[in-house]
């Protein structure tokens, strides 16, 4: 009978646990898109960089030689340090642990494991989009 | 799961607590059921504390965020408003459940010698609920909540010589800011937890020092009443009670959530139909029914000391009250009565 | 002869679904003039954000959560009440030595559990 009761309580305990659970783990994705005013980042110069918000993360987007421009994940896929773009080594460097990634965001020195994350863009009129990887909007 | 048990109750000598829970014994008579409400008091401020800390991990308490904090809790933290709505609900049981405790026991004097102290500590664990309930209530800022803050503690301003003091105390400064929003909070989930977490230790060891009470008329006729042992008899009895008033709660705090209004504005005119907390509207319905002035003596000090004696009254009820099986003893029991009545009343006045 | 007395979880229960509605009363929204309505975060226009399940899905869900607790709860109760019966039969005769005697057999005065006849 213990087993029994204890049985039904287990189950009404675990049917309050899952809400609970659900309540403490905030149900936030990155975004699969982002949309930015295209004025903001048209007056780039070649080799620099500008942040702007991906979600909750910092994105980066750096103007190439030719004009076009790349978007990165700037977080370090070491221990998630926000990382800098340094036009004069035209590298990107996280200070936490010294990790250092080229111009593509590949990882060269130091401790990261992975390469900085890319991003798609394209412009729509006025505006710049940027989308995860493999997201058809 | 034998063997673990045997092992912490080797270590930890909790062999004497369980002989003690077995030796404990309930009595047996008509008024037995007021002996579920203390533990199920117990079961409520568990849930309060709970959803509490969960609440706490979204909140935000200044200023600027407090209201959409709580915003984003019941739109887009996953059930939040349910957890919210809990937390609302339990404090109103909680406090519901501590009156009853209270004026079950004042009716059947179990506050005589040797239960002063469990008395007087109960009164003061009413006392921390009910300021639980009026921190708690300032938290979600919005428009009704600012407004019953800033005349909740505007009232001790009546109290002579020190009332200026102890409600420059409460705000953090003359007015209601983002101030007393901060102290609130911090007097809401740390001081006054410790607080009662304190008086509740010292409750519960007398009660337990003193065992259960009996009735009087039993006691001064000096039979013997039956009996039930605590574990495992009586603690199954509350089992049952304590998932009921589970259900209870979880089943109103579903169909009837709390709901939030805008932010408040601290420029603005108060809100129409504002009121405190259902526990709170016989004292505001008794500073209400006080004149302006009362001879030369202000009517809302008047209203505001004559609380206060009350209070002190019922605080020392088991030393004024020595005589309980005599007149003097159903003299006080008419005066529960009467208090109760009054508070009844005036609550159901408030509200029309 | 004893008379049966109601449980008393059963005045306790009584007491509180008379008092509930009161509870329920003192809930209503503070502006009852405003329209309560869902709002995203910010919004500009001041409006009394209701909360509760908000379409027939969430409607549901909430129907069939109160129901399933209904039952654990009711199930529990029932296996409870057996236990209580047990715990009652093992007291009444004498089974822990560390009862102190001359205490009265606690019974039952509702018949909950079977007197046992000791020879």
């Amino acid at each position: 009978m213990n087993s029994l009761l204890g049985g039904w309580l287990g189950a009404l305990g675990a049917s309050l646990l899952s809400p609970i659970i659900k309540f403490a783990f905030p149900p936030y994705r990155e975004p699969d898109e982002v949309k930015l005013p295209l004025a903001d980042y048209r007056d780039l110069a070649p080799n620099t960089a500008k942040t702007f918000p991906w979600g909750n993360k910092p994105g980066i987007l750096k103007k190439i030689e030719d004009g076009s421009l790349q978007a990165f994940v700037a977080v370090c896929s070491h221990l998630d340090c926000n990382v800098a773009y340094i036009s004069a080594q035209r590298k990107f460097f996280c200070a936490c642990h010294e990790g250092w990634y080229d111009e593509n965001g590949v990882n060269i020195a130091g401790p990261p494991p992975k390469p900085l994350r890319r991003l798609e863009i394209s412009v729509d009129g006025e505006e710049l989009i940027i989308r995860r990887p493999g997201f058809k909007g | 799961m034998k063997r673990l048990r045997f092992w912490f109750e080797d270590r930890l000598g909790t062999a004497p607590i369980f002989a003690f829970m077995r030796k404990k014994d309930v009595p047996r008579h008509k008024h037995s059921f007021l002996y579920y409400t203390g533990s199920s008091i117990l079961l409520f401020l568990i849930i309060q504390i709970v959803t509490g800390i969960m609440l706490a991990l979204y909140y935000k308490p200044t200023l600027e965020q407090a209201n959409a904090s709580v915003a984003r809790i019941m739109t887009e933290i996953p059930l939040g408003w349910i957890i919210r709505s809990v937390h609302s609900w339990s404090a109103s049981f909680m406090i519901a459940l501590v009156m009853i405790h209270l004026v079950g026991i004042a009716l059947v004097k179990a506050y005589r010698r040797p239960r002063e102290a469990t008395w007087m500590t109960g009164v003061l664990l009413l006392v921390v609920s009910m300021l639980f309930g009026f921190t708690g209530y300032l938290l979600p800022w919005d428009d009704l909540s600012l407004s019953a803050t800033k005349v909740g503690t505007d009232i001790p301003k009546a109290i002579p010589v020190i009332g200026a003091w102890v409600t420059k105390f409460l705000r953090g400064g003359d007015d209601v800011t983002g101030d007393t929003l901060t102290r609130f909070f911090v007097f809401h989930v740390s001081v006054l937890p410790l607080v009662i977490f304190l008086l509740l230790a010292v409750h519960i060891f007398l009660v337990q020092k003193h065992g259960m009470s009996l009735p009087l008329k039993a006691e001064v006729k000096k039979a013997r009443v039956p009996s039930l042992p605590f574990w495992p008899n009586f603690l199954l009895r509350e089992s049952v009670a304590w998932l009921v008033f589970f259900g209870v709660l979880v089943t109103m705090a579903v169909m009837f959530a709390p709901s939030l209004g805008p932010a408040a504005n601290l420029l603005a005119p108060a809100p129409s139909g504002i009121k405190p907390e259902w526990y709170f509207l016989f004292l505001f319905q008794t500073l209400k029914i006080f004149p302006a002035h009362v001879l030369f003596v202000s009517g809302e000090t008047l209203a505001v000391l004559l609380i206060l004696a009350a209070g002190i009254v019922f605080f020392a009820l088991p030393l004024i009250d020595n005589r309980p099986a005599e007149k003097k003893g159903r003299f006080f029991v008419g005066l529960v009565y009467a208090g109760l009545i009054y508070a009844l009343a005036l609550t159901v006045w408030s509200l029309l | 002869m004893r008379k049966c007395r109601p449980a008393p979880i059963l005045i306790l229960i009584w007491l509180f679904l008379v008092m509930t509605p009161f509870f329920a009363l003192c809930q209503a929204p503070p502006t009852p003039g405003q329209p309560a309505a869902r709002t995203q975060a910010e919004s500009a226009a001041p409006e009394v954000l209701s909360s509760g399940p908000q379409n027939i899905k969430e409607k549901t869900a909430i129907g069939v959560f109160l129901a399933w607790l209904w039952l654990a709860i009711a199930i529990s109760i029932y296996v409870l009440r057996w236990k209580i019966q047990e715990a009652d039969r093992v007291h009444s005769t004498k089974f822990y030595p560390d009862a102190e005697a001359g205490k009265d057999i606690p019974g039952d005065p509702c018949n909950l559990t079977e007197k046992i006849s000791t020879p």
